[in-house]
C-alpha cells in the first residue's frame, strides 16, 4: 500500500514540476498561436472540416504541435532528472526501478494527453463548427501518437545521456525529412502512422495524401494496421524503457 | 563518542566481497573486501581513488563489475536493500523551486511516511540537523551549508540502518560543523553505521572510529587509526615529550635502540622518532619511573589521519621503494580483515 | 604581501579584448562536440559541392568550351552569378540555423544553468563585453559556415579566369555576400543569446526557435491564404532576413516582394531591438531569490 501511495507522490511531485515549466509555458504560447490563427481561418468564407484537417490539422498540429508537446513533457521525466541531477534521489528510495519509470511515464502520459487531446479540442472549439467535426475525426489519432511519442522520448530518456538532444533530433530531422521522403523509409516516423489514421478516418470527407504526398509517393497503410503499429509501438516503447531503466547504472 | 574494541566486532551492517569495478577499460576499483560495522567509518583517498564509486556502490546507484555488495544482508542495488541505506550525495543538486521543507516532505513520502508520520518525521530530522527554523525558503536560496543539512536530513528520514554521506563538511561553516559531527557521533551511538568520506582529514581524526585508505582502486589500509599507524615500520613515530630535564632525559633515550632521532625542541620539549612503538612505550614509561623524569606531556604528532594518509600514499606511489609497497598491501589481507 | 605577488607590471589590455576569447571559446564547444560534426558536414558538403562543381565546370570550359554550354545547361545556376551565392548562402544558412537551435543551451543556456555568468561577470568584463562577446562567438559559427565559404567560392570563381575581370565587374557579389552574412550573423546571433537568455534549456529553447522558424512562417502562410495579403509573409523571419540580403546583392527575391522590403527591414530591425532590450536585464551576475 505504501508502495503504491509513494509511487503515486512521485507521479504528481513530477506532473507538479512539468507544470511549472518553461516547456508549459512555450507549449501554451505555440498553442495560442496557432489557436489564432484558426480563429482567423474560421472568420472567412464557407469552412468544411476537410479543410481544417488538410490546413491546421495536419501541417501544423500533427506535424509540429503534437510531436513538440510530447517532447516536451517527455523528456523532462527521467532525462530532466539525470540532467539536473535529482535522479539519485528516486534511485535512494525503497521503490523498485520499474515502478518510478512508470510513476514518471504516468506522469508525462497525463500531461501529454491533456495537452495533445485537450489543445486539440481547443483548436476544433476556435475554428468553429467545422473544426469539432475534424476533432472529433481526429482524436483517435492523436491519442495513440501521443501513446507512441511519450513512450519514445521517455525511453530515449532512460537510455540515452542527451535525451533530449536525441529527441530533437528525432523530432526534427527522422520525422521531417524521412517521413516526407518517398518510399518506405517514412514508416520510421510515427507522424506517418498518425497520419494514414486521418487519412483513412477522414476519407469520406474526402481527404487524401495530396500535392507532395500524393497517393503514389505516400503509400498509405491502412487505418487499423497504423493504429495497431502505433500500439504496439507504445507497450514496445514502455516495457523497453522500462527495462532499460531498470538494469542501467545513472553515475 | 562510542569507541567500539576491534577484539570483538559487532555484525556487519554493509559488506563488500572482492569488489571489483570497471568503467569501460578503466579499473576504478579493485577487488576490495570490507565491512561496515556500527559506528563511524571515515573514507580517505586522494581525487580518483574510487571513493565515490565506492559510495555509489554501496548505495546501489551502481552495480559491481565483480563481487558482491550487501547491506544488511540483501544486494544493495535491490529496491528491498535501499530502505536501510541513507544517502548524502555530493552532488549539489535539488528540486530548486521547492522549500526545503517541502523538499524534506516529499522524500518521506518517497520512502512510505504519510499524513501526520510524514510530517513528524520530516520536522524531527529537520530540528536533528538544525534547519526546523529556516526549512520554509526556497532551495534555490539556500548557502552551500543549509544545502548540506537539508541532504543530510533526507537521508536520516527512514531512519537508515547505514547512513554514506559523500562530503557532508564541505561549505559547512566551523560551528555547523561541531553540530554535525555531534549528529553523527549521536546516530553511530545509536548503532547504526556510518560512511563518511572526507578531504577534511582533520575532522575524520575526531570523527572516525575506524578509517578505510583507498588508492587507484585499492583499499590499501582499514582499521583504527592507531592500528593503521602502527603498521607503518617504515615511518618512525614522531612523538613530543615534554619534562623537566630534557637534556638528561634526551642522554638516556639516545643510548635506546628504539629512539632513532632526537630533537630539542623549545626549553622543555624533545621530538623523538621511534620505531617500532609497542617496544618503545614500556621501555619508556619504566624509564620515566626509575628515574624520577617528570613528564608533563607525552604526544604523538604523526598519528592524525593526515599523517597516516601521506605515509600510506607516500608507501603506495609507483616509484615507491620495492620494500615499501608490500609493507602497505600487506594491511589489508585477502579476506579484508583489518590491519589489526 | 611579498611585491613578488604580483610581479606583472605591464598595462592590462582593454577589457574588450576579451570578447575575442569568449567567442573563440564558443567556436571551440561546439566543433568538440560530436552532435555538431553531423550539422557541420552537411554545411561542409554543400560547400565542397558547389566548390568541385566550379572547378569542374572551369576545368571543361578551358579544354573544350562547346561543353561548357552543356555543363552551364546540366548544372544551371553555377555561372557565379548572384542568385548562385545568394541561394548558396540560404542553403547554408538554414544548416546553421539548425545548428543554432542546438547550441544555444552550450552557447548561452550553459552559462545560466551552470554559473558562467558569474564567474565572467566577476572579472574585469562587464555585461556589454559578455553581450558582446556572445553575440561574436554566435557570429563567428555563422559567418564559419555561410559568410567565409561563399567568400572562398567567390574567390575561387575569380581565379580560375585568365583575368581579374570578374572581380572587377562582380565587385556588387562581394558586397552582398558581406552584406548578407553580416545581416544573417547579426540577427540569428541576436535572436538566439535573447532566447537563450530566457531558456537556457534546450527543450523550450528549441521550442521557441521552431516556433520562430517553422511555425509562424507556416501561420504567415496560412493567414496570407485567408485574408489574401501578402504583407503576412511578413511573420517569416527567415523569408525577410532572405529578402533584405538579396537586396545587398543588387535584386530583390522574389521581385513581387519588393514593395515588402522597406516592412521586411522594418522587421528584422524591430526583432533585433526587442531581443537586445530582452537579453540585458538577464545578463546579472547575481540572482536575488525571495
Amino acid at each position: 500500500m505504501t508502495t503504491a501511495f509513494a509511487v503515486i507522490q512521485m507521479m504528481l511531485t513530477a506532473v507538479r514540476r512539468m507544470i511549472w515549466s518553461r516547456q508549459t509555458m512555450v507549449s501554451l504560447l505555440l498553442l495560442t498561436l496557432v489557436s489564432l490563427g484558426c480563429i482567423a481561418w474560421s472568420l472567412r468564407g464557407e469552412r468544411d472540416p476537410a479543410d481544417f484537417l488538410r490546413q491546421i490539422l495536419l501541417p501544423m498540429y500533427v506535424a509540429f504541435l503534437l510531436p513538440m508537446s510530447c517532447l516536451s513533457f517527455a523528456t523532462v521525466g527521467i532525462a530532466g532528472d539525470r540532467e539536473e541531477g535529482t535522479l539519485v534521489y528516486l534511485l535512494s528510495t525503497p521503490l523498485p526501478r520499474p515502478l518510478i519509470y512508470t510513476a514518471k511515464f504516468a506522469a508525462a502520459l497525463l500531461l501529454a494527453l491533456v495537452w495533445s487531446l485537450g489543445g486539440l479540442w481547443v483548436l476544433g472549439v476556435a475554428a468553429g463548427p467545422a473544426g469539432r467535426e475534424a476533432v472529433a475525426i481526429a482524436w483517435p489519432a492523436a491519442l495513440l501518437a501521443t501513446l507512441a511519442y511519450v513512450g519514445l522520448f521517455q525511453w530515449f530518456g532512460a537510455l540515452f545521456r542527451r535525451a533530449t538532444i536525441m529527441a530533437l533530433a528525432y523530432a526534427l530531422f527522422l520525422e521531417v525529412f524521412l517521413g516526407n521522403m518517398p518510399g518506405i523509409i517514412k514508416r520510421v516516423a510515427i507522424t506517418f502512422y498518425t497520419q494514414c489514421i486521418l487519412f483513412e478516418a477522414a476519407a469520406p470527407l474526402g481527404v487524401a495524401p495530396s500535392g507532395p504526398h500524393s497517393a503514389t509517393i505516400f503509400q498509405p497503410i491502412s487505418g487499423s494496421t497504423a493504429q495497431m503499429i502505433l500500439i504496439v509501438l507504445s507497450v514496445g516503447f514502455f516495457v523497453l524503457g522500462a527495462v532499460v531503466f531498470s538494469r542501467r547504472e545513472y553515475p | 563518542m562510542s569507541r567500539h574494541a576491534t577484539a570483538d566486532p559487532l555484525p556487519a551492517i554493509a559488506e563488500l566481497t572482492g569488489v571489483s569495478k570497471f568503467y569501460g577499460p578503466v579499473m576504478a576499483l579493485n577487488d576490495v573486501t570490507l565491512s561496515l560495522q556500527p559506528g563511524i567509518t571515515g573514507l580517505v583517498g586522494p581525487n580518483g581513488a574510487g571513493k565515490s564509486t565506492l559510495i555509489r556502490l554501496l548505495t546501489g546507484q551502481l552495480r559491481p563489475g565483480l563481487g558482491k555488495v550487501r547491506v544488511c544482508g540483501r544486494d544493495a542495488w535491490r529496491a528491498s536493500a535501499k530502505a536501510h541505506i541513507g544517502y548524502c550525495a555530493d552532488s549539489d543538486a535539488f528540486y530548486e523551486e521547492m522549500s526545503g521543507r517541502q523538499f524534506v516532505r516529499l522524500m518521506a513520502r518517497f520512502h512510505g511516511l504519510f499524513g501526520a508520520a510524514a510530517r513528524q518525521r520530516c520536522e524531527t530530522v529537520l530540528e536533528e540537523v538544525g534547519m526546523a527554523d529556516r526549512a520554509d525558503r526556497p532551495l534555490a536560496g539556500y548557502s552551500k551549508g543549509m544545502r548540506q543539512r537539508i541532504k543530510l536530513a533526507q537521508a536520516l528520514l527512514h531512519d537508515p540502518d547505514l547512513l554514506v554521506l559523500d562530503e557532508p563538511l564541505n561549505g559547512v561553516d566551523p560551528l555547523g560543523r561541531i553540530d554535525l559531527l555531534k549528529q553523527l557521533t549521536q546516530i553511530a551511538n545509536r548503532g547504526k553505521a556510518v560512511l563518511v568520506s572526507s578531504h577534511i582529514l582533520d575532522e575524520m581524526d575526531r570523527l572516525a572510529e575506524r578509517v578505510l585508505f583507498l588508492c587507484r582502486g585499492r583499499l590499501i589500509a582499514s582499521g583504527t587509526l592507531a592500528q593503521v599507524r602502527d603498521m607503518l615500520d617504515d615511518h618512525p613515530l614522531k612523538v613530543c615529550v615534554a619534562c623537566n630535564s630534557p637534556r638528561a632525559l634526551a642522554a638516556r633515550l639516545a643510548l635506546h635502540e628504539t629512539v632513532h632521532g632526537i630533537q630539542m625542541q623549545g626549553g622543555d620539549r624533545l621530538i623523538l622518532q621511534v620505531r617500532p612503538p609497542k617496544e618503545f612505550f614500556p621501555m619508556f614509561s619504566e624509564l620515566a619511573c626509575q628515574e624520577a623524569f617528570e613528564i608533563r606531556r607525552l604526544e604523538i604528532l604523526d598519528a592524525s589521519t593526515e599523517a597516516v594518509f601521506d605515509y600510506l600514499m607516500q608507501a603506495s606511489q609507483p616509484g615507491a621503494e620495492s620494500k615499501r609497497v608490500p609493507a602497505a598491501d600487506s594491511m589489508v589481507d585477502r579476506q579484508g580483515t583489518p590491519a589489526s | 604581501m611579498t611585491p613578488l605577488y604580483r610581479g606583472w607590471s605591464e598595462r592590462l589590455h582593454p577589457a574588450w579584448m576579451a570578447c575575442w576569447p569568449l567567442a573563440t571559446n564558443g567556436v571551440r564547444l561546439i566543433v568538440r562536440r560530436k552532435l555538431f560534426w553531423v550539422l557541420l558536414g552537411l554545411a561542409a558538403l554543400n560547400f565542397l559541392f558547389a566548390f568541385a562543381t566550379i572547378y569542374l565546370k572551369a576545368q571543361v570550359s578551358a579544354e573544350n568550351p562547346s561543353i561548357s554550354q552543356f555543363v552551364d545547361a546540366v548544372l544551371s545556376n553555377s555561372g557565379g552569378q548572384a542568385d548562385f551565392f545568394r541561394d548558396f548562402m540560404f542553403a547554408q544558412g538554414t544548416v546553421t540555423m539548425l545548428l543554432l537551435a542546438f547550441a544555444g543551451e552550450l552557447l548561452v543556456g550553459g552559462d545560466y544553468r551552470h554559473g558562467g555568468l558569474t564567474f565572467y561577470l566577476s572579472r574585469r568584463i562587464a555585461r556589454r563585453h559578455y553581450v558582446m562577446g556572445k553575440l561574436l562567438s554566435i557570429s563567428l559559427v555563422v559567418s564559419l559556415t555561410t559568410t567565409i565559404p561563399a567568400l572562398i567560392l567567390f574567390a575561387e570563381f575569380g581565379l580560375l579566369t585568365d583575368s581579374t575581370e570578374y572581380f572587377q565587374e562582380n565587385w556588387r557579389i562581394a558586397i552582398g555576400i558581406l552584406g548578407y552574412g553580416v545581416l544573417m550573423a547579426s540577427v540569428l546571433s541576436l535572436l538566439l543569446l535573447a532566447l537563450a537568455s530566457w531558456f537556457p534549456r534546450t527543450v523550450p529553447l528549441v521550442m521557441c526557435w521552431a516556433c520562430v522558424f517553422v511555425l509562424l512562417p507556416a501561420l504567415g502562410a496560412l493567414l496570407r491564404e485567408i485574408f489574401d495579403d501578402r504583407r503576412w509573409m511578413l511573420l517569416m523571419l527567415w523569408r525577410n532576413i532572405r529578402m533584405i540580403g538579396s537586396w545587398f546583392f543588387g535584386e530583390i527575391r522574389p521581385e513581387r516582394d519588393a514593395a515588402l522590403l522597406p516592412w521586411a527591414i522594418v522587421v528584422v530591425t524591430s526583432v533585433c531591438v526587442v531581443c537586445l532590450l530582452a537579453v540585458l536585464p538577464r545578463v546579472r551576475a547575481v540572482r536575488v531569490i525571495t
